[in-house]
Order: structure tokens, then C-alpha cells, then sequence
């Protein structure tokens, strides 16, 4: 069920008036340049891939279904214009190992609430991150996840599971925060 | 699930900060002339307007010097 605002931004950006786009870039932006900055790890292509993403919304916001879910639209833009970018420059992550994934320790746990969070995402595979970052961060629906994704359900559960735990793997070997060592990131796109 | 994972918990509260604003007036800029129709100058209206009534004036002189 798309939001109220959606539903107002859609009806005039059907009419062609840029106040649909304000509403949408206003509501929008700041979620979609986070999801990217954390997606890309780079600040000049998250600025890309931003712009990329509202400008298709300009172009096409006119033609959308009135009950289009903008969030999920904007989001889906956004990471198949990331993909195409990482085929193009042929950026492929070193998958992680899947060793070490038993339960968080008391003091992972204890470093889950000392910020230590966006150091272990960067460190993920781009398929973990991803997950992590629509469903944990931006707290997108499952079944709008999995759509996005092109994945089912079922699959999608079980992605995030594994990425949650490979997070928590990534927590335990990094450096402990309060050392205030930055772990370096073994591959990024 | 009503059960609260410490890990989303946490990545939920994970702050998001604004893009530029060099970036943002570009983005508005650029998707205001797209979503925005062109409007043709009222010259333009006011050209096309003379010829064609040119045209038919011309046409019924020509007509009329026929018969």
C-alpha cells in the first residue's frame, strides 16, 4: 500500500507539476544517498547514481501508476543503475568465507551498540549488504524486498539471515572500537 | 516476528545524512526543465498564424483570377 505522500507526489508529477518532485526528492533523497553511500562505499558514485535515479523520475514520473510504491520505485532505479555500473567497470567482490558464523558473542553484542556497524557493512558482499541495508536500515517490506531483489521470499529470508550473520562474523574480526583502529575493507566496489 | 533482532535494531537507528546541496539544485534544476512542458514563445504562435493566413489569402486571389 503505497503512502499518502506517493499517492500526492504521483497525481502531480502525473499533471507535470515539478511540486511532485519536490515532494518526492524531499522525502526521498536523504534515504536513497544513504542506501547508496553504504551500497557504493563512494561518495562521487552515490552523487551519480542519486541523480541518475531522480532524473529517471522526472522522465518517467508522468507515465507511473497512480498507486506505484515511489520508495520502492526510486530504490529499484537506483541499485539496477548500481549493478549496471559495477558490470561496466567489471568491480567483482572476493566472496567471504562463511566460517565463524556461531552466535555473537556478549561482546559483539556489547560493540553492536558502540557504532561499530557501518565499518562491518562495508565489509560485506554487495548481495549482504544490500539486504542489510533495505530491510535493516530502511525497513522496506519483505515481500517489496524480494521484488526489488528478484528473489522469492523464502530466499530472501534465508539472504538475510546469512547476511545477518556474516555482519556479526564481520564484527568479531574487526578491531576492537575502542582501540579506535578502522578495519580496512578487503574488497569494494 | 515479534521477536526484536539486536542487529536490524541497530542498523534501523543507523542515521542517513542529505546529499549536497550543489547536488540537490542540479538534480531539481535538471528534472524541473523535464517534467516542466516547453512553452513556445508567442512569436513562434503569431508566425505560423501570418503564413497560414497568407497562404489562404493567396490561394482565393489565385482562385478568383481563375474564373
Amino acid at each position: 500500500m503505497p503512502a499518502r505522500l506517493d499517492l500526492q507526489a504521483i497525481s502531480l508529477l502525473r499533471e507535470r507539476d515539478p511540486r511532485g518532485f519536490e515532494l518526492a526528492y524531499a522525502e526521498y533523497a536523504p534515504r536513497l544517498y544513504g542506501f547508496l553511500r553504504r551500497l557504493t562505499g563512494r561518495a562521487d558514485l552515490a552523487d551519480d547514481l542519486l541523480q541518475q535515479a531522480f532524473l529517471r523520475l522526472a522522465e518517467r514520473g508522468p507515465e507511473l501508476r497512480s498507486d506505484s510504491d515511489l520508495r520502492a520505485w526510486l530504490f529499484t532505479v537506483a541499485r539496477n543503475a548500481y549493478l549496471s555500473e559495477v558490470r561496466t567497470s567489471r568491480n567483482k567482490q572476493e566472496p567471504v568465507a562463511l566460517e565463524g558464523l556461531a552466535s555473537p558473542s556478549p561482546d559483539v553484542e556489547a560493540r553492536l551498540l558502540l557504532g561499530d556497524v557501518e565499518q562491518a557493512l562495508a565489509l560485506l558482499r554487495l548481495e549482504d549488504r544490500e539486504v542489510l541495508l533495505l530491510i535493516g536500515v530502511e525497513g522496506l517490506a519483505h515481500d517489496t524486498v524480494s521484488t526489488l531483489l528478484g528473489i522469492t521470499p523464502a530466499a530472501l529470508r534465508q539472504r538475510l539471515s546469512r547476511a545477518r550473520s556474516r555482519l556479526l562474523a564481520e564484527l568479531e574480526r574487526a578491531p576492537q572500537a575502542t582501540d579506535g583502529a578502522t578495519p580496512r575493507a578487503r574488497s569494494q566496489p | 516476528m515479534t521477536e526484536i533482532d539486536p542487529v536490524l535494531t541497530r542498523l534501523a537507528a543507523l542515521a542517513n545524512s542529505a546529499p549536497p546541496s550543489e547536488l540537490s539544485a542540479k538534480i531539481r534544476a535538471a528534472a524541473t526543465r523535464t517534467i516542466t512542458p516547453r512553452r513556445v514563445h508567442p512569436l513562434w504562435t503569431c508566425a505560423v498564424a501570418g503564413s497560414v493566413l497568407s497562404y489562404l489569402c493567396w490561394a482565393l486571389h489565385f482562385a478568383s483570377r481563375l474564373y
